[in-house]
């Protein structure tokens, strides 16, 4: 009746694709250690936003008077619209950016991480299976950005990072393909 | 402010948000309107339902077939299978303890054994086309199958057996049901098969071996059974599969069969997956009529509110299927959710049932009162599908709620 809590976590974490964001994390000429730290706090603040969604989930699918399966399809639309995204639009750059550690507000949580189609997300599968699977994805999210924002994204790591964003577009169709049809078949 | 400046860049993540919140809202996430009912509004529904028959019922037994109320014209025309399914809701809101219903179920049967003809070894249904169809005497039959179980009256039995062998006559080996008889012919017509006559078939042959056990009416009624469940769509080109509100019923009454149901499967692994996406097919259904309003931009975006038969037979449909859930441990978690949403069938036959206020403003009161209209017209069978229906939700509520 409900997806797993398996796809949802790959749902989540496809979606929130670190590897197209990782490009844009505010870089400049901040110390590794300052820019992990802008972005585990910029991206642990929207982690904290989405799981509050998710934790929320059956009681705004319950205030909007839908059921958890149109919720859900409307999820998975959600994610296939954003799959296409990934895979045909260039990913968001790093400016214009707050200055110093605000930069953690803008970019990071804002565009970057704290995203709708995400909240979509959040909120249909807090409805379905709880909060769980969307809060240890996006922990992992947090983790994997604050590692690559250490990095220097030239030459192969570039080339790395591009294809792992495409490839995070592809799941991101085929997990929105699943939770689509899901809803659509769920009574 | 430009996009190039932070406050823009926040301000066009915010116009994002809300716009994706704004399209999810209208598209896909509108509100499934499911008003609260509790049983006495139901049971005033249907009460209201069995008025428009009684009201409308010539001397004949028939009943008035399409009625439009703006012009308050008698639209005309007949189909036979219809009157048997009226028929055979009226005997079933008779078996739910509704006044009047057993008097007009029973001057239609009348009507129907007056019109009784000899086709493929048994009889069948039909006044006057060369064309007898095989639904019209599967309906028939489930008619007098549950006047039987509600009345005791036995009174019908020889014309129950003729008419479960012209069933059975229609059957072939792999169970698939012919939709015809031709009398010029005096031989089925080949090939040709209805997307609910084979539902019919099968539920009237298993209500016949629940009131004949020894008639062997099982093993063809099984048959039937066992074709819905594998083969029909694929072999009648049916995609997506046909929402089949009658194998619901037929479902439901073999699992209910004495020699099945001991255990907690009473169906077959190929009748239990049926059920299974059967109960699918319905949910969605019942999630999309419920998110219509006949407004702007809804009406662009969902289509115009469907049918009283429509939503009818969804009603049966899930009924069924939950009669299933209730007995067989293989579609069992879908019991709760399958009476939510028969539950909300019924809340919105009530919520579109022409009223005794709102028939006061037309023409003929007493052909609006209690019907169900699209573009101005009903046919008798909204009311048939949608009394079947509340029936079925006020049994659903019922359950829920459970003894007083």
């Amino acid at each position: 009746m409900t997806p797993s809590a398996w796809l949802i976590a790959l749902a989540v974490f496809a979606t929130a694709n670190p590897a197209r964001v990782a490009p844009a994390l505010p870089r400049g000429a901040r110390p590794a250690g300052e820019r992990a730290l802008v972005t585990v706090l910029g991206a642990g603040l929207a982690t904290a936003v989405l799981v509050g969604l998710a934790l929320a989930g059956e009681a705004i699918v319950d205030g909007l008077g839908v059921s958890a399966p149109t919720m859900r399809v409307a999820a998975g639309l959600a994610l296939l619209a954003t799959g296409l995204r990934d895979l045909w639009v260039a990913p968001p750059g790093p400016d214009p950016a707050l200055t110093g550690r605000a930069a953690a507000l803008v970019p990071v949580a804002v565009p970057l991480v704290l995203r709708p189609e995400l909240g979509v997300l959040a909120v249909s599968a807090g409805a379905d299976v709880g909060p769980a699977p969307v809060a240890l994805p996006l922990v992992a999210v947090v983790g994997v950005l604050a590692g690559l924002a250490t990095m220097d994204l030239d030459g192969p790591a570039a080339r790395v990072t591009r294809w792992a964003a495409r490839l995070g577009g592809v799941l991101v169709l085929a997990t929105g393909t699943a939770l689509t049809v899901d809803g659509v078949l769920s009574v | 402010m430009g996009w190039r400046t932070v406050r823009g860049r926040v301000l066009a993540a915010a116009v994002v948000w809300l716009a994706v919140a704004a399209v999810v809202r209208v598209a896909v996430a509108a509100p499934e309107h499911c008003p609260a009912v509790d049983a006495p509004a139901l049971r005033a529904a249907a009460v209201e339902a069995v008025g428009w028959f009684d009201r409308n019922q010539a001397a004949d037994g028939t009943w008035l077939y399409r009625y439009d109320r703006a012009a308050d014209r008698d639209v005309g025309g007949y189909n036979t299978v219809r009157h048997a399914g009226v028929v055979m809701s009226l005997y079933q809101a008779h078996a739910a303890g509704l006044p009047d219903a057993l008097a007009g179920a029973d001057a239609g049967t009348a009507y129907a054994l007056d019109h009784l003809v000899a086709a493929n070894g048994g009889l069948a249904f039909e006044p006057s086309s060369t064309r007898v169809t095989t639904g019209a005497a599967a309906l028939l039959l489930a008619g007098l199958a549950e006047r039987r179980a509600a009345t005791g009256d036995d009174v019908h039995d020889e014309v129950m057996a003729a008419l479960g062998r012209f069933l059975v006559g229609q059957t072939e080996g792999s169970g698939a049901v012919l939709e015809a008889w031709d009398r010029r012919t005096g031989a089925p017509v080949p090939g040709i098969y209805s997307p609910f006559f084979t539902g019919e078939a099968y539920w009237a042959l298993a209500l016949l071996h629940r009131e004949d056990p020894d008639g062997g009416w099982d093993e063809p009624a099984a048959r039937i059974g066992h074709y819905l469940a594998t083969e029909r769509d694929a072999a009648e080109g049916h995609q997506p599969d046909v929402p089949d509100h009658w194998a619901a019923y037929g479902l439901a009454t073999t699992a209910a069969w004495p020699e099945r149901s001991g255990g907690s499967r009473p169906l077959t692994a190929a009748e239990a997956a049926y059920a299974d996406r059967q109960a699918r097919l319905a949910g969605v259904q019942v999630r999309w009529e419920s998110q219509r309003t006949d407004a702007w931009p809804n009406w662009w975006l969902r289509g115009r509110r469907t049918l009283g038969a429509g939503l009818g037979t969804l009603g049966e449909h899930l009924h069924g299927l939950w009669r299933v859930a209730l007995v067989d441990e293989r579609t069992a978690p879908l019991a709760a959710v399958l009476a939510e949403r028969g539950r909300c069938v019924g809340a919105m036959l009530v919520d579109r049932q022409v009223g005794p206020d709102e028939a006061a403003r037309f023409a003929d009161p007493s052909r609006t009162r209690g019907a169900w209209f699209q573009f101005e017209v009903t046919q008798m069978d909204d009311q048939q599908h949608a009394l079947s229906a509340l029936l079925f939700a006020l049994d659903m509520l019922d359950a829920a709620e459970g003894p007083a």
